[in-house]
C-alpha cells in the first residue's frame, strides 16, 4: 500500500512539472502582455515612459524566454511563493485567499444539496421502476441534465429578477452582496447572502443533481439483479429494508469513489456561472487573469486546479480500496 | 420507451442537418438561381463561403441587394429566391421586399410576423440567424469531434495494442490533458490566436476533447488483442497497423461510438458556451451562442433573445445525449433490460 502511494505521489509530481511547463508555454505565448493591457487602460497622457517600461519588463521577466521564465516561476513556487499580480498589486496567494471563500460558498452548499436530493431521488426512481412517476422523474432529471447551465441561469435571471420583480420571490440579477451590505444588521447580511446565493447554487446543482440520481438509479439496478437480493427477498424481508439495508449499502462504493472525483471542482469553480451571476470566486479571478494575461496569478490558479485533480484521482482510488476489502493495491 | 426517444432524437438530428445544411435555401436576402444577362448564377452560395458570390453583382454594384438591383440592371433575369427573406449577417431595410417593412432595430423587435422570433438590437433576424447558426453548431460538432476521434482512436489503439513504454506514455499524455480544465485549456489556447476563426475554435476543441475516446479505445484494444482471431491473423502474417486498424479498430468501433456521440453534444455546447463568453466564431459566423450574449446584456427587456436560442441549444444538446444513450444501451449488454 505504501509503495503504490509513494509510486502515485512520485507519478504525480511528474505530471503535475508536465502540466505547469505545458501551461506556463501556452500563458506567455498569448498575444500581449501584462504591460500591454495595463498601458490601454491608462489614458494617452498618462504613459510610462519607455525607460520604465523597460525597466518593469526586465522586474517582471517579460524579457526572458519563457522556458527560463518558467524555471524561475517553479524555484519560487518551491519555495512557497507563488510571486505577485502582475495587474493587481498584490501576493497571488492572498488573491486565491479571497476568493476561496465565495467560491466554496457555491459549491459546498450545490454538493451538499446535491447528496441530499440525489440520494433519495435514485432510491426512489429505483423502488418505482417503470411505473409512470419515476418515467416522469427520470426523464425531468435527464432533461435538466441536458440543459446548459447558462441558458439556465439567464432564463431564472429573467425570471426571478425581471418578470418576478416587486414580489417577494424577487432574487437579485447578479453580486453577492447588496450595495448597502455594510450597513446591514447581522440578519439581514445573512438574508441578503442568501437570496443572492439561490440563483447561482440552483444552477450550480440541477445538473449534478441529474448526473448523480442517475447514477445511484444505476448502480442500484445492477445491485438488485443479485442473488442475495433476492435471498433477502425470499426469507421475506419488507421492500424497503431490502432497499435500504441490502441493496443501497452495496452501492456505497462508487459513490463514495465519485467524492474524490468531485474535489477538483469544488475549488475550480464554475467560471461560465461565477461570471453570470458576477460572483467574486476563483472562476471570475481566472477569467479575469486571462484578460489581463496575469501570468503569476494565472500560474498560481492552474497549480491549484492540477493539484486538486491529482490528489482527486489518488483520493478516489484510495477510497476505493478502503471501502472495498476485494481492492489492494500491495 | 428509451429506444423510441433515442429515435425521436435522431429525427430530430437529421432534421437539424437538413436545415443547416439548406440553411441558405431556407431563410436569406440572396436568390438560390438567377438569371442575369444571360448567364444563370447561384448568389446563395455565398452564405457557405464569402468567396463563392460570383463577381458579376460585384462588378454591377448590388452591394448585397439582390430584390431591386436584379430587375433594374437585366429587365429580364428572373431569379427563385428563398421562402423567407431575411438575412442573418444584416438588418432587412423598407421596400427591398414588396410588402416588407424595415426591420425594427432595439429592443422594439419582439416577434412579429415579419421577424417570426424577433429581431436584435441592430435589426437582423433572429430567425435567419438561428437557420444559419444550426450551420454553425453541426459544423463545429462533426468537425472537432472528426478531429478529436482521429487523434484519441491512434493514441488509444497504440498505447492499448503495445502497451509496455509506450502505453506507459501515451497513458501520462493522456492524464497531462486530462488534468487540465477543458475550458482553461480552451481559453489559453484560443487567447493564442490573434484573430481566431470557426476552423480554429474547431481545431482547439478537437485537441482538447479526445482523452474520453482515447480512454475507451485503449481499454478496448487491451480486451481485444487477447483474442483469437488477433492471435490468428498474427500467425498468418499480417502487418501490425494491417492488425490493429483492420481487425481490432472495427470490433473496437461500436462501444467507442459512444464517447463520439456524446462528444458532439458537448462540443456543441462549449461553442455555444465560449460564443457566449464572448470567445467564440467571430461575427459573420452567426452562433447560437451569439444571440445569447447579446441577450444577456439585454435581459432587461428582450426575452426572445435567449428564449429561442436557448430552446435550440438545449434540444440540440438533449438529442445527441439521447443518441449516445441509446447506443449505449445497444452495445453495452449489461444495460440492457435482462429481467
Amino acid at each position: 500500500m505504501l509503495d503504490y502511494l509513494i509510486r502515485r505521489i512520485l507519478l504525480g509530481l511528474g505530471t503535475l512539472l508536465l502540466i505547469t511547463f505545458v501551461v506556463y508555454g501556452l500563458i506567455r505565448v498569448m498575444p500581449g502582455d501584462p504591460l500591454l493591457v495595463v498601458m490601454e487602460s491608462m489614458g494617452p497622457d498618462k504613459q510610462p515612459r519607455p525607460e520604465d517600461i523597460e525597466r518593469m519588463r526586465e522586474m517582471f521577466g517579460l524579457n526572458d524566454p519563457w522556458y527560463v521564465a518558467y524555471f524561475e516561476w517553479l524555484g519560487r513556487t518551491l519555495t512557497g511563493d507563488l510571486g505577485n499580480s502582475l495587474s493587481r498589486k498584490a501576493p497571488v496567494a492572498s488573491l486565491i485567499a479571497e476568493r476561496i471563500g465565495p467560491t466554496l460558498m457555491l459549491s459546498v452548499s450545490s454538493l451538499l444539496l446535491t447528496y441530499l436530493l440525489a440520494i433519495p431521488m435514485g432510491l426512489y426512481a429505483t423502488a418505482r421502476s417503470n411505473r409512470l412517476d419515476e418515467r416522469v422523474l427520470s426523464t425531468a432529471l435527464y432533461m435538466l441534465y441536458s440543459l446548459p447551465s447558462f441558458v439556465a441561469a439567464l432564463l431564472l435571471q429573467m425570471l426571478f429578477a425581471i418578470h418576478l420583480r416587486g414580489t417577494p420571490f424577487e432574487l437579485p440579477l447578479f453580486g453577492m452582496v447588496s450595495d448597502n451590505f455594510d450597513t446591514m444588521s447581522r440578519g439581514e447580511q445573512l438574508m441578503d447572502l442568501f437570496r443572492h446565493a439561490v440563483l447561482p447554487v440552483t444552477c450550480y446543482t440541477y445538473a449534478s443533481l441529474a448526473y448523480y440520481s442517475r447514477f445511484v438509479r444505476a448502480n442500484m439496478q445492477e445491485v438488485i439483479r443479485q442473488d442475495y437480493i433476492r435471498t433477502a427477498r425470499a426469507k421475506g424481508v419488507g421492500p424497503t429494508a431490502v432497499l435500504l439495508k441490502h441493496a443501497f449499502r452495496n452501492t456505497l462504493i462508487p459513490l463514495v469513489t465519485l467524492i474524490g472525483l468531485t474535489l477538483p471542482t469544488l475549488l475550480s469553480g464554475a467560471i461560465i456561472l461565477e461570471q453570470i451571476f458576477s460572483w467574486p470566486g476563483m472562476g471570475k479571478l481566472f477569467f479575469e487573469s486571462i484578460r489581463e494575461r496575469d501570468y503569476p496569478t494565472l500560474m498560481g490558479l492552474m497549480l491549484m486546479f492540477s493539484v486538486l485533480t491529482l490528489l482527486g484521482q489518488l483520493l478516489a482510488d484510495l477510497l476505493y480500496a478502503i471501502v472495498d476489502p476485494r481492492v489492494s493495491y500491495s | 420507451m428509451r429506444r423510441r426517444l433515442a429515435m425521436l432524437a435522431l429525427v430530430y438530428v437529421v432534421a437539424l442537418a437538413v436545415i443547416a445544411v439548406f440553411s441558405p435555401m431556407i431563410v436569406g436576402t440572396k436568390p438560390i438561381v438567377c438569371r442575369y444577362k444571360g448567364q444563370i448564377y447561384f448568389p446563395a452560395l455565398a452564405y457557405y463561403n464569402r468567396s463563392w458570390e460570383p463577381a458579376v453583382f460585384q462588378r454591377d454594384r448590388f452591394r448585397n441587394v439582390y430584390v431591386g438591383n436584379l430587375k433594374e440592371k437585366d429587365p429580364d433575369s428572373w431569379a427563385i429566391w428563398p421562402p423567407l427573406y431575411q438575412d442573418p449577417n444584416r438588418r432587412v431595410r423598407e421596400g427591398e421586399w414588396p410588402g416588407q417593412p424595415e426591420n425594427p432595430t432595439r429592443d422594439e423587435g419582439s416577434p412579429n410576423r415579419f421577424n417570426w422570433l424577433g429581431t436584435n438590437r441592430a435589426g437582423v433576424d433572429v430567425l435567419a440567424q438561428m437557420v444559419h447558426g444550426a450551420r454553425t453548431a453541426l459544423l463545429v460538432g462533426f468537425v472537432s469531434m472528426g478531429i478529436a476521434a482521429s487523434i484519441g482512436v491512434v493514441v488509444g489503439a497504440l498505447a492499448g495494442y503495445f502497451g509496455g513504454w509506450i502505453d506507459m506514455a501515451l497513458s501520462r499524455l493522456i492524464e497531462v490533458v486530462m488534468c487540465i480544465p477543458a475550458l482553461v485549456l480552451i481559453l489559453a489556447l484560443i487567447a493564442i490566436l490573434e484573430r481566431p476563426t470557426i476552423w480554429h475554435l474547431m481545431a482547439v476543441l478537437g485537441v482538447t476533447g479526445w482523452t474520453g475516446i482515447a480512454r475507451l479505445t485503449r481499454a478496448e484494444f487491451l480486451r481485444l488483442k487477447e483474442l483469437d482471431y488477433v492471435t490468428a491473423a498474427r500467425a498468418l502474417g499480417v502487418g501490425q497497423s494491417q492488425i490493429m486498424f483492420r481487425h481490432v479498430l472495427r470490433n473496437a468501433m461500436a462501444p467507442v461510438l459512444v464517447p463520439i456521440t456524446f462528444g458532439i453534444a458537448s462540443a456543441i455546447l462549449t461553442e455555444s458556451a465560449l460564443s457566449f463568453l464572448g470567445f467564440g466564431s467571430p461575427p459573420p459566423n452567426p452562433s447560437w451562442g451569439t444571440l445569447l450574449n447579446a441577450g444577456r446584456s439585454a435581459i432587461q427587456q428582450m426575452w426572445w433573445l435567449i428564449v429561442f436560442p436557448g430552446i435550440a441549444i438545449f434540444l440540440t444538446v438533449l438529442a445527441y445525449n439521447l443518441i449516445g444513450e441509446g447506443l449505449q444501451e445497444a452495445t453495452d449488454p449489461r444495460l440492457s433490460e435482462a429481467d
